[in-house]
């Protein structure tokens, strides 16, 4: 057997790291699409086999959801993969499939965005296509489930530090023959530095005039990956109770952007008005995750005399 | 899903690229076909029970109402790919760069009987 690990571009070294507090899914599975037994999944500190810590109770699907075939059907009409089973399967879970005629005939990992009736699914890859889509009805699929440990980057069993801390994530199962393959990676976790954000600007209130240049805010710039982040949005200010910022179109609600866009910066409005500007910045790695890393910001407007201050607290 | 319940190719290239070699060796069409007949054939069905939803940190997943959410079970399978390898490698072995049917050594007595 051959594992593949899911990995995010984030997380790859100290330099590089994951930003503690994001949702972080470890996905874990076969290429040859032959597991019979998950015999341990667990993340340790240190390199190497066995591995201290279990969280194979935690996966999902179940580790002994092992469903797998060669005879799953894609409908490019609805949309659907049909295989054998979908018991013990939900939302979020991953599937690895494989078809001689996309990507090459390589197995590739799909998330299941719903599962409409049983035994059919319908699907993304991570970065959110569908390699089916358009290229007709499709059979003789091969798939097998893989495996998601999906957390809360720094929470136990992963560990964070404000230099970055490496983390070991150790995949171990077996074929049905009790052939034993395993697999081990190493990611990044790192806690938010003080410069997390940086806001960049003289003035810009909506509607006053001769505003020329709207301040421009950069995420985690220093950071290749940006720690994983991929979604901003604003929210009120956790003690001031308001939200002040919003994107160039007067927007706050959540927002992708690109690692280019993060780093190089997103131009921003402010209400209208000198004074203390207040919000929070909601950052996550991907749209709609339940999990958020906030930070509240207050920044001095002062449209006339420009004495720009700003603050970032972690929160 | 096929009917039959396992895939049946029609060219090699149409099968996945891990199955069309075994231990670095070629495979020919029907025997690929066979594998993946048995592998299905050797199959095992099992029970998944009902389960609280759980994400990775060990909390209970609830929905909008803040009730549970439970991942249906039911019966599910799995191909039996090792058990299919071994009755393949019983019978064929490496030659060159290729799987082909083990020679079966024939005595003075069964060349007889089959008239030789």
């Amino acid at each position: 057997m051959a594992f593949l690990t899911g990995s995010t571009p984030a997380g790859s070294s100290a330099a590089d790291p994951f930003l503690n507090g994001l949702r972080v899914e470890f996905v874990f599975g076969a290429s040859t699409f032959d597991i019979f037994t998950v015999d341990r999944v667990g993340i340790d500190q240190v390199s190497g086999f066995p591995s201290t810590d279990n969280s194979t109770s935690n996966l999902s699907p179940a580790a002994t959801v092992i469903t797998n075939g060669t005879a799953g059907s894609y409908n490019d009409t609805n949309k659907r993969l049909t295989i054998a089973s979908t018991a013990g399967l939900s939302v979020g879970d991953y599937l690895l499939v494989a078809h001689s005629s996309v990507n090459g005939g390589n197995a590739f990992l799909v998330r299941i965005l719903s599962i409409p009736v049983s035994g059919s699914v319908t699907f993304e890859t991570p970065d959110g296509t569908n390699p089916f889509d358009g290229g007709g009805n499709r059979t003789n699929i091969s798939y097998q489930v893989a495996w998601r440990l999906a957390l809360t980057a720094g929470n136990s069993p992963t560990v964070s530090s404000g230099s970055g801390t490496q983390n070991y994530i150790k995949h171990r199962s077996s074929d049905q023959a009790s052939n034993q393959a395993q697999q081990e990676e190493s990611f990044w976790i790192r806690n938010k530095p003080s410069n997390a954000i940086t806001l960049q600007s003289q003035d810009a209130e909506i509607g006053a005039a001769g505003n020329s240049t709207n301040p421009v805010l950069r995420v985690l710039s220093a950071w290749d990956n940006r720690g994983g982040v991929r979604t901003l949005e604003w929210a009120n200010h956790s003690t001031l109770s308001r939200n002040d910022f919003r994107w160039s179109d007067n927007g706050t609600n959540e927002r992708a952007f690109t690692v280019a866009e993060l780093g190089s910066g997103i131009s921003l409005n402010l209400t209208a008005g000198d004074g203390i500007k207040a919000g929070r910045l909601l950052l996550r790695a991907r749209q709609g995750s339940s999990v958020a890393v906030g930070l509240d910001i207050t920044y001095n407007l002062d449209s006339t005399a420009p004495t720009l201050v700003m603050a970032v607290y972690g929160g | 899903m096929n009917e039959q319940g396992y895939a049946i190719y029609n060219r090699i290239q149409d099968a996945p690229k891990h199955r069309q070699t075994l231990r670095g060796a070629v495979l020919q069409l029907d025997q690929i076909n066979w594998l993946t007949r048995r592998a299905y054939e050797l199959g095992t069905e099992f029970e998944v029970p009902d389960t609280v939803k759980r994400d990775g940190d060990g909390n209970v997943e609830t929905d909008e109402n803040g009730n549970p959410i439970i991942v249906k079970g039911g019966v599910s399978r799995a191909d039996n790919w090792a058990a299919a390898i071994a009755e393949f490698e019983q019978t064929h072995e490496i030659q060159g760069n290729f799987w082909v049917p083990k020679k079966v050594e024939t005595t003075a007595s069964s060349r007889k009987k089959a008239g030789n």
